[in-house]
């Protein structure tokens, strides 16, 4: 084989690789945009308040784990979710209701109250928070996150809000 | 192979295997894949086969990425791919690659086919390599007749649903084959199902399996030398497949990719309305079994099953084993007369059918009439009477601009509804415009009607919006309209709604005792074991959809979004916590200008005195709150007479005939039969006398209070009929020349 034709053959073989390279990325960029959709979603409109119930409704000086249903686009439908909260009325005044969050800032566990020691406990990694929500003991980076609310005519209205968990600041999270 | 092996010059020297070497062999596999030569060396032809590989490959990976998207079942499967078509980023262009990219794989499998044909490639000893091609070829057709389903839009039903009949006239068996692949006696969620595990695994699976032996098989023969080639020349011209090989492949399929992703930017997948088995549709396959469907015409009664079993059947059994059949060993074509007679025959045959089939299809002809719009609804043939469009205006407008035109029952959530009554906004309103409105609807509450009315009908209606002004003759002082009080909402407000479409039934307390007589069903929601018992999407079902005899559905009076607010009205009635407040009547003011033949029916007005109109305008609100919901806006009940057959029709000359109006007071007034409420209390003595002139005005006679009306009428009738025929002349106009978008 002449040295002519060698150098051809590898000449050859370059332009080969770069036209290959050139078809899978062309074919590798939209299906790679389209797979990484969902990391440039616009982040959906602020969630609105929604209505608890009547404030008097509830007892002075208790914890009360309430539910509260919201719509979402769910992908290529509207859905409910359903979520929950502790809310307490310190007393019958209007604004000295107390809303948490039971999602512990850990890891994301569902917080229970414990009525005889009076205080939250996450019952995965044993999160501990008094019963303003602070934090005591175990492995939680910050205390229970406060969730925005209203009263507006007798009624609770509370505005649903995620916060990033393992951290030790509150950020919210875009739902 | 050894043999060949040694002869190879060696072309990557081997000292030492490297690290990857001596763990992965892949020098080795370079070898086996890469570097066996080709006699004859690299060619151009041979690029048809890799470029399918390639085409394949790209359906894998974008139906890949459409799974991960992608619902089967019947209610998720058409808004999942709407989803992925409307808002996945890219997602259009993804489905797009992905149904064009199946149609572009049809034609290469054809070309492939005829190219192996008539260069003679199945011929000893290559038979298997060409009938495994065959069964790659029918595995492709069945990836795109189950992946036609998949979207679940109105062709995609119909379409299947077709070709499953085609399939149940299999003898003996075809009964059973239809019901293996649909899952079931019924097209439903089961058939998507299966649809799409064998879209997406059986048949891929199967294909890669056959692919991975037609390239063994071919691997192992050895490309087909051309006719023109001697033996001793492929041996001088034979070179690897790498790199000259892998160029002029990589060449076509880079042409290949870039031309299917032009045609998928400019003309995206098409994806029609769901799927509606009630609609009529005229179903057609996709363009590469049209053929198929104009065979069907050929073949009627008894022997429609040479068209869907015999022919098909013999035609792959033909192409399978036609290299045992041909046994002629020569591969000039000249000295193939038969085979290459059969294959042009059968090409022209194949290729004219389906022009033939696409050409004359009368719906092929204007598709954008028939795929993307839904069907308009049929229009009476002849002349549209008064009346029709009266029907038509009580059945699709009066909802929001009132039986009477004004519009005032909701001016209140929509302040922005005209009053067509006014002749302020008569005079500021063109012909044209009122009609565009009608077709096009006007953000953000007016529905465009384009879809659900004929252009006649929009037409008429537009005349009949303006016949609301003719009483009115002269100028007046324009109505005084109420501010809309507090914000400016978009939407009714649920206590609106529920004085319009509830309260007749369930009270303004939320008990329904009123009617509970008449139907024991009635919920209570006051009671809080009633209110326990319901969760809010069964309410919300119920209100949406209907519930029992009497729960009329309210989806096409409200959004989804208004009827979660009603179920929260609902639940905010337990223990008699919330009671609505009834509308307040409006003031017998005289004098208002009469209306038209509107209230309440396709009558002619006849100018009863200011103060007549006057009553007969709260009368018309008292039957719209009380009594529309089960006798209907033309007094016919016909909407509640399947579970009332009892309910009287108001237009019925015996009816109207047999009974007297004292009687008709008290049936309004202390109720009647075991259905009729009684209205006491909710209707005070002297409305009850003016409800029953209001029904009597559903009759065939005019009440006794109406005079002859003036020569006015006639004169703007005529006129009216003048503008008629100038729209029709417009008409026309447009309709004469296709429509442009």
């Amino acid at each position: 084989m002449s040295e002519a034709n060698d150098h051809r053959r590898r000449f050859m073989t370059y332009c080969t690789e770069i036209l290959l390279a050139g078809l899978s990325l062309l074919v590798a960029i939209p299906a790679i945009g389209y797979l990484l959709a969902p990391l440039w979603k616009r982040e959906g409109a602020e969630a609105g308040f929604i209505d608890m119930g009547r404030l008097a409704d509830l007892p002075i000086g208790e914890w009360r784990l309430l539910a509260l249903e919201m719509v979402h686009q769910d992908g290529w439908k509207k859905a409910k979710f359903r979520h929950s909260l502790w809310v307490r009325r310190k007393a019958a005044s209007d604004q000295e209701v107390t809303v948490l969050s039971p999602i512990c800032p850990h890891l994301g566990c569902p917080i229970n109250w414990h009525p005889d020691r009076s205080q939250f406990v996450s019952p995965c990694h044993g999160g501990v928070f008094d019963a303003e929500g602070r934090y005591i003991a175990g492995p939680p980076p910050r205390s229970m996150d406060p969730i925005e609310f209203q009263v507006r005519a007798g009624r609770l209205l509370v505005r649903w809000q995620e916060f990033k968990i393992g951290v030790a600041q509150r950020v919210p999270v875009s739902t | 192979m050894d043999n060949e092996h040694e002869q190879q010059p060696a072309v990557e020297p081997k000292p030492q295997p490297g690290f990857w070497e001596s763990r992965t062999g892949w020098s080795r596999l370079k070898q086996l894949l890469l570097l066996e030569p080709l006699p004859g060396g690299s060619r151009w032809t041979a690029a048809f086969g890799s470029l399918l590989l390639f085409a394949f490959t790209l359906q894998v990976i974008t139906g890949i990425l459409l799974t991960t998207c992608y619902a089967p079942s019947v209610e998720t499967a058409w808004p999942s791919v709407k989803y992925i078509q409307e808002e996945v980023p890219l997602g259009g262009f993804i489905r797009a690659l992905h149904h064009w990219g199946s149609s572009a794989m049809v034609i290469l499998l054809l070309f492939h086919l005829i190219q192996v044909f008539v260069w003679g490639a199945y011929k000893k000893p290559r038979e298997f390599t060409w009938m495994v091609g065959v069964l790659l070829l029918f595995c492709v057709l069945g990836l795109s007749f189950t992946g036609y389903l998949l979207p679940w839009d109105q062709k995609a039903y119909w379409a299947t649903k077709v070709g499953l009949g085609i399939a149940s006239t299999t003898p003996v068996i075809g009964d059973s084959i239809r019901s293996l692949l649909q899952g079931g006696p019924q097209m439903g969620n089961l058939t998507l199902t299966r649809f799409f595990t064998i879209h997406a695994f059986i048949l891929p699976g199967l294909i890669i399996f056959l692919i991975v032996v037609h390239l063994y098989l071919f691997r192992l023969h050895g490309i087909t030398p051309s006719w023109w080639e001697s033996g001793a020349q492929l041996e001088a011209k034979q070179e690897p497949f790498w790199p000259r090989q892998a160029w002029k492949d990589g060449v076509f399929a880079l042409v290949f990719l870039l031309g299917l992703g032009v045609w998928c930017y400019y003309q995206p997948a098409p994806l029609e309305a769901q799927a509606d088995p009630s609609q009529p549709y005229e179903a057609r396959p996709e363009w590469y079994f049209m053929f198929l469907f104009q065979l069907l015409r050929y073949f009627e009664g008894p022997y429609e099953i040479v068209g869907t079993f015999v022919l098909p059947t013999l035609f792959f059994l033909l192409l399978l084993f036609w290299p045992f059949l041909d046994r002629n060993p020569q591969l000039k074509p000249r000295k193939r007369p038969l085979a290459l007679g059969l294959l042009s025959g059968g090409t022209i045959g194949l290729i004219g059918l389906t022009i033939y089939a696409i050409a004359t299809d009368v719906r092929m002809r204007e598709p954008a009439i028939a795929v993307v719009q839904p069907p308009v609804p049929t229009e009476p043939a002849g002349l549209l009477q008064r009346a029709d469009v009266a029907k038509l205006y009580n059945a699709n407008c009066a909802a929001c601009h009132g039986v009477d035109g004004s519009g005032s029952q909701i001016r209140q959530g929509m302040p922005t509804i005209p009053d067509f009554t006014s002749l302020t906004w008569q005079m500021s309103q063109t012909d044209l415009e009122i009609t565009h409105r009608i077709q096009d609807g006007n953000e953000p509450l007016m529905p465009a009607y384009r879809n659900k009315l004929g252009e006649r009908q929009i037409l008429a209606l537009s005349i009949y919006t303006r016949a609301f002004a003719v009483g009115s003759g002269e100028a007046l002082p324009p109505k005084p309209v109420p501010p809309p009080p507090g914000p400016v909402t978009a939407q009714m407000s649920p206590v609106q709604i529920y004085r319009a479409y509830c309260l007749a039934c369930h009270d303004a307390d939320g008990r329904g005792n009123t009617v509970r007589k008449a139907m024991p069903d009635m919920s209570d929601f006051t009671d809080p074991k009633w209110q326990a018992s319901r969760k809010d999407e069964e309410l919300l079902h119920s209100i949406l959809e209907g519930k029992g005899k009497f729960m009329l559905p309210m989806k096409d009076k409200m959004g989804k979004a208004d009827a979660e607010k009603m179920v929260a009205y609902v639940r905010a009635f337990q223990e008699g916590k919330q009671v609505v407040k009834l509308e307040p009547q409006p003031p017998v003011v005289p004098p208002a200008p009469e209306q038209p033949a509107i209230i309440p029916g396709p009558k002619t007005p006849s100018g009863p005195s200011p103060e007549t109109a006057a009553r007969m305008r709260v009368a018309a609100s008292l039957y719209r709150q009380y009594c529309l919901i089960c006798h209907g806006a033309d007094g016919r009940g016909l909407e509640l007479k399947a579970s009332m057959p009892t309910i009287q029709d108001f237009t019925s000359r015996t009816w109207q005939e047999g009974v007297g109006n004292p009687q008709l007071a008290v049936s309004i007034l202390d109720g009647k039969g075991t259905l009729m409420p009684a209205f006491r209390g909710r209707v005070g003595e002297e409305q009850a006398q003016d409800l029953v002139a209001y029904v009597r005005a559903f009759g065939p006679f005019r009440p006794a209070t109406s005079e002859p009306p003036p020569g006015d009428f006639e004169k703007r009738f005529r006129e009216l009929q003048d503008q008629w025929r100038e729209l029709q002349r417009q008409l026309q106009e447009l309709s004469a020349p296709p429509r442009k978008p």
